[in-house]
């Protein structure tokens, strides 16, 4: 591996499982810059079946914009960098583009270690397909239909009792998974539950060919441990980690979502077409893009002493990384982006809560239409400002999708990522997007990666993190600005705040902020300002001492963002109402701007 | 500096007459039954397997009331030996005797694993049969997986397909590729065959096609809340050009209209990551009136390439990329993309990004 501290050239990939990037960084004036950007289809899956072919593809765009050799006529990176300006001197390269790991999860008590193992999953690059809950298991038996026998005379169905115990199993036992998460009992308490479930992963496993097996994690009661292994380690690879459920009130998911992840750097990451040959021209393993964009929170986080949320919302799945002092919780959606999971995510989530965030007036086949359109073709960028709209209405459900999960909470920044997000110059549109779909509540920044790069930065930081950090404050973060999002009971037009902003460098600006409106005060970028809301009666925000609330914040591409439409947003009853009223904020955040 | 390079755009091929190979393997191991230089018809069987795993775990401990650690005392059966349907598989003596407490099997199979208070048991299913589907030869064996068939014909790939596999004759229910096949149109006389829709499907004929066993639908488009009873009612479907109410394309439908009643073939697996895009083929003997088919060319983003357009208000149209654009544009959208000026048929220019064309061909 080079030094790092020498490394001054460097490319930077994320394979996604949509589009690959390749970005170009190198120093200028003393300081790692981003210089150009490659962006490619990835090439993960028939007809090249290969993910170099994407890389390539990007790095020769590279080569075209900059006039700078970068690899050689048999598609090999030239390295280090040479005297001529051929070469960079390292590769580094994270991917999202395999398939997520299939679990089964089979445990004692839904309520406990199911769900604390459920939370892990979700926090990986992984999702479970199959769960037997002990618990749930037990009870009277059930009425269920079978079709006729082939050889039978009768052809009439036939209906018959069956234990829901044996009926959970045979579903656990006919899945196709990667992995068994075994999980059940708190530590130093009652095994025998635990053992019995132990026996059934046992017979499960034994009963497929040798080569079929899958391997088993046990993070379960650690007294149950060597039973454990005594009968499932001669039969597959077993994995012990700490248990997700310690005790009744602690739950510990950490361990196991560690593990979950090392098994997709294993089993999914290393097996990518065409990876061998690239790892041949990284100095760093490739890791997945999820934890290169954990990195970049993490720093976001630690730098500025912040709290800080990060959203990625890929093609194959949705990242969210929420940062607070030590404590970092990630909700890794892998069946929620927005590439072939949105035809999924229509069926899950009813039509009209799509339609609902449309300004304009469209028949419900046709936005169906364009929406599954889409999950075929995800990199399809939207021509129309009526495409845009559809696709911001789909942005918004798969993100509120992916957040569902999250603990309403108070933040001081919030970073955008993904292909939604990236290469768009319409930042009010992208705002309201975000507002709309997180509804966060109270004063906090919002940041957009302007190219989509913040996971390959992530994983730039791990061989040098001042270039990462360089890149990412002056090329890839775009501040849209800061956010006032008030909370009331207030009614439409009742007053919700007083809103004085006093720029560093002129005249103050008083607003009025009505309930239900949202507002862009014209604050420069980088301009300073102290910013004082005085809240009326029912209205609140986090921090705010006897209704008043008092800071410094700097303005954005955006200015200074009011949202007062309240937590959770209301939207009107009347579809035309409705769509006025979002016509009235896409025009209150510059987001109707008429562009080509 | 003019960007020189030109991206790798998604492909769709339409091609009239060409050398396809493809692999067709078991989901699991098994016996192939054919070797290499085989000539094989798309319904010959080339492969089988006894079964696909069915497990089934049962607590037979907790039925007959024993403890784990004796319940092997009590099995009729050891690991590995089959056992027919209602056979007696676990039997615990009572009352010295005079009562039995047993476990008969739900179904034939075989034991398949015992741990603790739980057997394992596999029942048996019919035997899966892989059949041939592409007309032509066995070019390679995979040893107790399948095999790969070459086979020349026409070929037409779609961009969402669902129902797996289907063989018939094909048969064409619309004059203008734009008509919509109601039902109507669908009887017994449609039975057996692949029916070619141009804009789309009813509901009704869609139902009334499943009922009379319609061996295939290939339609232009799909009504959006049709693609999950497609899915539901595994009727093997083709859609070639996209959902909505559109008209097939005029290349695609005039290629399936060149071959009313001839034998065909969907292979369309409904799995949204399965790496195959699914397709119609026709086979078509080399050399009687074609010549001799070769592997389809690769295919290249290039002045006079024919792309088809994905988006906005030409969405679908079929153009020749007339010029490469090397400054990138701000769309209506608000997003700067590069791309290329594509000429419609009736002679517009207009400007797309690469995201939003596709090669087809």
């Amino acid at each position: 591996m080079p030094d790092p501290q020498k490394v001054e050239s460097l490319l930077v990939a994320d394979i996604g499982s949509v589009t690959t990037k390749v970005a170009l960084v190198d120093v200028v004036n003393h300081q790692h810059r981003l210089l150009s950007l490659g962006v490619s289809a990835t090439t993960a899956r028939s007809p090249e079946a290969n993910v170099l072919a994407g890389v390539c593809d990007a790095i020769r765009q590279i080569e075209a914009r900059t006039g700078r050799q970068l690899l050689t006529a048999d598609r090999q990176l030239i390295t280090p960098e040479r005297s001529t300006l051929q070469g960079v001197d390292a590769f580094v390269a994270c991917t999202s583009a395999p398939a997520p790991l299939r679990v089964a999860i089979v445990g004692v008590s839904r309520e406990l270690s199911i769900t604390s193992a459920l939370r892990a999953i979700n926090s990986a690059h992984a999702t479970a397909v199959a769960t037997f809950a002990l618990d749930e298991s037990i009870g009277r038996w059930v009425p269920v239909t079978l079709p006729p026998s082939p050889d039978s005379d009768s052809q009439t169905p036939r209906t018959v009792l069956e234990d829901p115990m044996v009926l959970a199993a045979e579903t656990l036992a006919r899945a196709s998974v990667d992995v068994i998460v075994l999980v059940g009992g708190v530590d130093g308490g009652a095994t025998a539950a635990l053992l019995d479930l132990t026996n059934l992963v046992a017979g499960i496993v034994a009963a497929r060919d040798e080569g079929a097996r899958p391997p088993v994690i046990f993070a379960g009661n650690s007294a149950a441990r060597a039973e454990v292994a005594q009968r499932i380690g001669q039969l597959t690879a077993l994995r012990v980690v700490d248990n997700v459920c310690p005790a009744v009130d602690c739950e510990n998911p950490l361990p196991l979502q560690h593990e979950l992840e090392a098994l997709y750097d294993e089993k999914k990451i290393k097996w990518l077409p065409g990876l061998t040959d690239l790892s041949n021209w990284t100095v760093l393993p490739i890791r997945s893009s999820a934890q290169a964009f954990q990195n970049v929170i993490r720093y976001l986080a630690r730098r500025y002493g912040l709290r800080v949320l990060g959203v990625d919302l890929g093609g194959g799945a949705t990242t969210i990384v929420a940062v607070k002092g030590e404590q970092t919780r990630t909700l890794l959606r892998a069946d929620v982006g927005m590439g072939h999971h949105l035809a999924d995510l229509l069926e899950r989530v009813p039509l009209e809560r799509w339609l609902e965030w449309l300004p304009i007036e469209m028949t419900d086949d046709e936005a169906h239409a364009y929406w599954l359109e889409h999950a075929l073709y995800p990199r399809a960028l939207p021509l129309t400002r009526q495409e845009t709209y559809l696709l911001q209405a789909a942005a918004r459900m798969a993100l509120a999708t992916a957040a569902q999960d999250l603990e309403r909470d108070a933040w001081d920044l919030i970073v955008l990522s993904g292909g939604t997000f990236a290469s768009n110059s319409n930042h009010g549109a992208l705002a309201l997007l975000a507002l709309d779909a997180l509804q966060p509540y109270g004063v906090f920044s919002l940041a957009v990666d302007s190219f989509g790069l913040v996971p390959a930065v992530g994983m730039l930081a791990t061989l040098n993190a001042e270039a990462a950090a360089s890149v990412l404050e002056q090329d890839s973060l775009v501040t849209l600005g800061p956010v006032i999002a008030l909370q009331s009971r207030n009614r439409e037009g009742q007053l919700d705040a007083r809103v004085r902003l006093q720029p560093a460098n002129s005249g103050p600006i008083n607003l009025e902020v009505q309930h239900g409106s949202l507002e862009l005060v014209p604050i420069l970028s980088g301009q300073k300002a102290a910013l004082e809301v005085r809240l009326s009666g029912s209205t609140t925000l986090p921090n705010a001492r006897r209704g008043v609330f008092q800071a410094q914040v700097e303005g954005g591409a955006l200015g200074v963002i009011i949202d007062a439409r309240g937590r959770p947003i209301t939207l009107p009853g009347d579809a035309e109402k409705r769509r006025t009223k979002i016509q009235q904020w896409y025009w209150d955040v510059g987001g109707e701007v008429a562009y080509g | 500096m003019a960007d020189a390079v030109l991206p790798a755009l998604t492909q769709t091929r339409v091609l009239k007459f060409t050398r396809i190979r493809r692999e067709r393997l078991l989901p699991a191991r098994g016996i192939v039954l054919v070797t290499p230089g085989s000539r094989v018809g798309a319904l010959d069987v080339i492969a089988k397997m006894t079964s696909a795993v069915k497990l089934r775990p049962v607590p037979v401990a907790r039925y007959v009331r024993a403890k784990e650690n004796t319940l092997a005392k009590y099995l009729l059966k050891q690991v590995g030996e089959d056992f027919a349907e209602r056979e007696i598989i676990v039997s615990r003596p009572e009352w010295f005797g005079l009562l039995r407490r047993q476990y008969r099997a739900p179904g034939a199979g075989r034991l398949a694993a015992v741990q603790g208070a739980w057997l394992v048991l596999d029942l048996a299913d019919a035997d899966v049969e892989l059949r041939a589907l592409y007309r032509g030869t066995v070019i390679n064996v995979m040893e107790r997986q399948g095999v790969v068939i070459e086979a020349t014909g026409a070929l037409v790939q779609g961009v969402w397909g669902a129902g797996g596999e289907g063989y018939g004759t094909l048969r064409r229910m619309v004059e203008p590729p734009d008509g919509l096949v109601t039902e109507e149109q669908i009887d017994v006389s449609t039975r057996g065959t692949i029916v070619i829709a141009g804009a789309g499907i009813t509901e009704g004929a869609l139902r009334r096609a499943a009922q009379e066993r319609v061996a295939g639908l290939i339609t232009g488009s799909l009504a959006p809340r049709l693609r999950q009873l497609i899915i539901e009612l595994r009727l093997p479907t083709l859609v070639t050009d996209g959902f909505g109410e559109r008209a097939m394309s005029a290349p695609i439908f005039d290629l399936l209209s060149k071959h009313p009643g001839e034998e065909a073939i969907i292979n369309a697996p409904t799995a949204p990551l399965n790496p195959m895009r699914p397709e119609v083929f026709i086979p078509i003997l080399a050399g009687i009136d074609s010549g001799t088919a070769t592997p389809p060319p690769t295919l290249f983003a290039q002045v006079g390439s024919t792309v088809r357009i994905i988006g906005g208000t030409r969405h679908r149209q079929i153009g020749t990329i007339a010029e490469i654009v090397s400054i990138p544009r701000l769309l209506e959208s608000g997003v700067l993309a590069r791309g290329a000026e594509v000429i419609l048929p009736e002679g517009e220019r207009v400007f797309v990004p690469w995201e939003n064309l596709e090669l087809i061909g």
